[in-house]
């Protein structure tokens, strides 16, 4: 993509996204992951913006599953008391 | 009545009078009244400022008349009467007799006939008079003494121009009267305390200035009086509910982590503010003071407040969809008894939704691939496979009732046809008895059950495991000696170490058992044995649960046992108050019966209720028993001999209390191990704001994020690195005093053990322990951008993770 429609692509999201350009590209660092990367400038031309956001989120954006007192549901949606008992939780070894 | 007349029906006239519009249709309107309709006739009623239609009264134009004269020295009353006569002919003539004169076109008339006939002092003074009135009202005024407790009215202190919002999304002109409505209707408050009330209100609004007035307001404002004239009983009467705006905005744009069932969205958020209002409404009217209280401060959870205007969980029989086809009360379309499984699978999966909505918890239901099997007659593998898949997706893309969750359901599976079912007549399609024995249908029944196992193993469409419905495969001496067991174990273990979804449920003995919820069992005595033999009366239901905050006894008790058992009749006590205040609010609503919003549960196809309230049971339950020891022995049960024993004491004793109430009351209170959702967590933070230096030295998790919880109902402590079937044995000591049901968790995490394990570890567990259920547990992680399914808990998608290209390099 051209570099300034990469640019105001990161400004229109800024609640996820910093930039800054320097050493041959564009440093990105995406704020809901937490991880940062630098594209060169030959990168950005090359590469669509979905493809450069997926390498921001670098795989990040998951869910977990499992049971939450007894049934299936989506650790993300747990409340604290649940989350700290997970944290706890012994796995035993089934032999 | 002249008959129609042809020549005019011929020539497209109306034929005579309409005819009359049936009753129903008929609604009542101001302007049917009959209102100034008679052309030739004075008018007879007049509109006042408040909007309130009343008799028109010509004395009263002559009293304002005579009172301007007064003013300028006049005093001929006769004079006033007959210029009031002009007036009410003035307005007469003006706009024929068909309109409804107001206040202002009154004065006007009045203004226009003083002048005209020559009174123009008095017009002056009239007019004079007529603006101060309208100055006071824009403005505040003192309204008028309260004499011994009489209020003088004055007639225009409710011609206030001053408008209010009402609840119903209305603006109406404020009106004192409402209020005193309100007080005696609602609250019970006498006339003259409510005039007093409603004017000293009044005046506070416009001393105030207000210049936004809502109803929620003024009822506060109402509150406050009652207050503070001690009506402490009448205000809680009046008192409103609902929540603060800041706290709807949260609700509609903040995750509601209380269930993690709830998904998010509109109806979850309608869900929630719904909850909300009844959950107050229970606290205020359903419970008693004390218990409300109780639950508030902790020592009890009265569990689900949000549908207080339903029993808890479930058990259902397939039997009844078979034989009375899908007939609901207020349905939009009737159906006849199913004839094919297809058909059969949509009436179940409806009867679910529609259930689902009457009830708080799980429906689940029994021996579903025994049932199922009549109707499975010369399938082919595939087309058995195809109704597997179709009955298990169907019900994990349900989003229906309770804030669009999915139906909570469970399917309890029998590889050997239950005992008691054995000889039972067999109903098959079209709800008709096919001449055959339950017993006969084995084959069948266990087509479907290889055939719901093989769905649950491949999971869905991502490979992840199918969330509901729940799989409960019941393992009792029976199936050891039913052919093929071997292998059907095996399967049913591959999905629990593959997706982890089969529940193991233990019948041992002679007991048979519906799980519902997570653990929670129906154990068949008797009386329902008997019901086997007419299946689908084998509807159970538990109307509530009630569970008691152990730790917090313990702390209560400050190391004295005799104080500790004390405590726990106490809050036994408690449980059983409340049960039976549920119990009565659940009555009234099903003696409505068609007429009620229980309707469904009231209706009677086989001369019962569908809800047996005389069979419902009465759930206790328990939380944080370990914290409990913990703080008494100053061990954990995983400790010592002496921590482990002394928690099963506690247990024994509360097993026996309840047997006994449950004599004494009439009801049927059984023990249940409580899911603890968000209880676990609600009593640890309750707990450590309340008895902090207690709490904090046995509360588990980290107080400093604010991930505190209790250990779960009678579970060791999760954290301590036991040989599982140790803890399957050890926890499963317990199990038989919660008649209600229990469960042993197994957390498999990301380990993955093989299928021939479990099934070792299944069979030792059966016949090595008194533990009631048991569940492997492991856990996944699904990526959102690509859709790959991981064992295990990561922050990462391996796989796109992995993806790089040239010229991009991860920094962070």
């Amino acid at each position: 993509m051209e570099l300034q429609e990469l640019k105001d692509k990161l400004t229109s999201e800024k609640q996820s996204f910093e930039f800054n350009e320097e050493d041959g590209g564009i440093y990105i660092r995406n704020k809901r992951y937490d991880t940062k990367i630098h594209a060169s400038y030959e990168a950005v031309e090359k590469h669509d913006w979905n493809t450069i956001k997926a390498q921001t989120v670098a795989g990040r954006d998951v869910n977990h599953i499992t049971r939450v007192t007894g049934y299936f549901t989506i650790v993300e949606g747990w409340n604290k008391g649940k989350i700290g008992e997970l944290r706890d939780r012994y796995k035993s070894q089934v032999k | 009545m002249n008959p129609p007349d042809a020549e005019m029906i011929a020539k497209g006239q109306p034929s005579q009078d309409p005819p009359e519009a049936p009753r129903f249709l008929m609604v009542e309107s101001a302007k049917d009244k009959q209102i100034n309709a008679d052309p030739l006739m004075p008018f007879n009623v007049v509109q006042k400022r408040s909007g309130e239609i009343v008799n028109f009264d010509r004395r009263k134009i002559a009293e304002a008349i005579f009172k301007a004269a007064q003013a300028v020295g006049g005093a001929d009353h006769l004079l006033a009467e007959a210029l009031a006569e002009q007036v009410e002919l003035l307005l007469h003539s003006a706009k024929g007799g068909q309109h409804l004169p107001n206040v202002e076109e009154i004065q006007d008339a009045v203004e226009k006939i003083l002048i005209e006939r020559g009174h123009a002092k008095t017009a002056k003074a009239f007019i004079l008079y007529r603006d101060q009135r309208s100055k006071v009202r824009r403005q505040n005024f003192n309204i008028r003494q309260v004499q011994m407790g009489e209020v003088v009215r004055d007639n225009d202190a409710t011609d206030l121009a001053l408008f209010i919002q009402t609840s119903e999304d209305n603006v109406a002109q404020w009106d004192r009267e409402k209020i005193v409505k309100a007080l005696k209707k609602e609250a019970g408050v006498a006339e003259d305390t409510a005039q007093k009330i409603a004017a000293e209100v009044e005046q506070q609004i416009l001393d105030a200035k207000v210049k936004r007035l809502t109803s929620s307001l003024v009822r506060e404002l109402v509150d406050a009086k009652l207050i503070e004239y001690g009506l402490e009983e009448a205000r809680k009467r009046h008192s409103r509910l609902g929540m603060p705006l800041y706290d709807v905005e949260k609700v509609l744009t903040d995750r509601n982590r209380e269930n993690a069932n709830i998904p998010h969205n509109p109806e979850a958020t309608n869900m929630t503010l719904a909850e909300t209002i009844n959950k107050q409404f229970a606290l205020a009217r359903v419970f008693s003071t004390d218990v409300a209280d109780a639950h508030s401060r902790g020592d009890i959870h009265l569990h689900d407040l949000g549908f207080i205007n339903r029993p808890y969980c479930s058990g259902q029989s397939l039997e009844y969809v078979k034989k009375f086809g899908l007939s609901l009360p207020n349905a939009l379309s009737i159906a006849k008894p199913a004839k094919h499984p297809d058909t059969l699978l949509a009436h179940m999966v409806k009867m679910s939704a529609a259930l689902q909505g009457h009830f708080a918890g799980a429906i689940g239901w029994d021996a579903v691939n025994v049932f199922f099997a009549p109707f499975l007659v010369g399938m082919s593998d595939r087309e058995i496979s195809q109704l597997a898949q179709m009955m298990i997706f169907e019900y994990s893309q349900q989003s229906v009732a309770r804030g669009g969750q999915a139906i909570f359901s469970d399917l309890n599976i029998y590889w050997e046809t239950p005992k008691h079912f054995e000889n039972v007549p067999a109903i098959g399609p079209g709800g008709e008895y096919t001449g055959k024995k339950y017993g006969d249908y084995l084959k069948e029944s266990q087509r479907f059950a290889w055939a719901l196992f093989e769905v649950y193993k491949g999971g869905d469409g991502t490979g992840r495991p199918f969330f509901f419905p729940k799989p409960q495969a019941h393992i009792t001496e029976k199936f050891f000696l039913t052919p093929g067991h071997q292998e059907y174990l095996e399967l049913i273990c591959s999905v629990a170490a593959d997706k982890g979804n089969t529940y193991f449920v233990f019948d041992r003995g002679e007991t048979a058992k519906i799980s519902e919820c997570c653990r929670l069992a129906f154990k068949l005595d008797d009386r329902d044995l008997m019901d086997a033999n007419t299946p689908w009366k084998m509807r159970y239901s538990a109307l509530q649960n009630i569970t008691v905050n152990l730790p917090r006894i313990a702390y209560l008790a400050k190391g004295d046992t005799n104080q500790l058992y004390k405590k726990i009749d106490e809050f036994l006590h408690l449980t059983v108050k409340g049960h039976q205040q549920k119990r009565k609010f659940i009555e009234k609503l099903m003696n409505l019966k068609d007429q009620g919003p229980l309707a469904l549960l009231a209706m009677e196809k086989d001369g019962e209720p569908y809800l047996r309230m005389g069979r419902v049971t009465f759930l206790i339950g328990m939380l944080g028993l370990n914290e409990m020891v913990q703080h008494h022995m100053g061990q954990e049960m995983h400790e010592s001999e002496e921590a482990y024993k002394f928690g099963l004491k506690m247990i024994a004793y509360m097993h026996l209390k309840i047997k006994e109430l449950a004599k004494e009351y009439g009801m049927k209170f059984v023990l249940e191990q409580t899911p603890a959702e968000s209880t676990a967590f609600r009593f640890a933070k309750l707990d450590m704001q309340q008895f902090t230096k207690d709490a904090e030295k046995v509360v588990k998790g980290s107080a400093k994020d604010g991930t505190v919880y209790y250990t779960n109902s009678t579970y060791l402590n999760v954290a301590y690195q036991m040989n599982p079937i140790d803890r399957v044995k050890q926890e499963g000591k317990f199990h038989d005093m919660i008649e209600a049901g229990a469960l042993t968790h197994i957390w498999l995490a990301d380990s993955h053990p093989r299928a021939s394990s479990i099934a070792n570890f299944v069979v030792k567990s059966f016949r090595q322990t008194r533990n009631a259920q048991i569940a492997f547990s492991p856990e996944f992680t699904t990526c959102n951008s690509c859709g790959k399914v991981y064992r295990g808990l990561k922050d990462e998608c391996p796989n796109c993770s992995r993806k790089t290209y040239e010229g991009i390099k991860r920094i962070k």
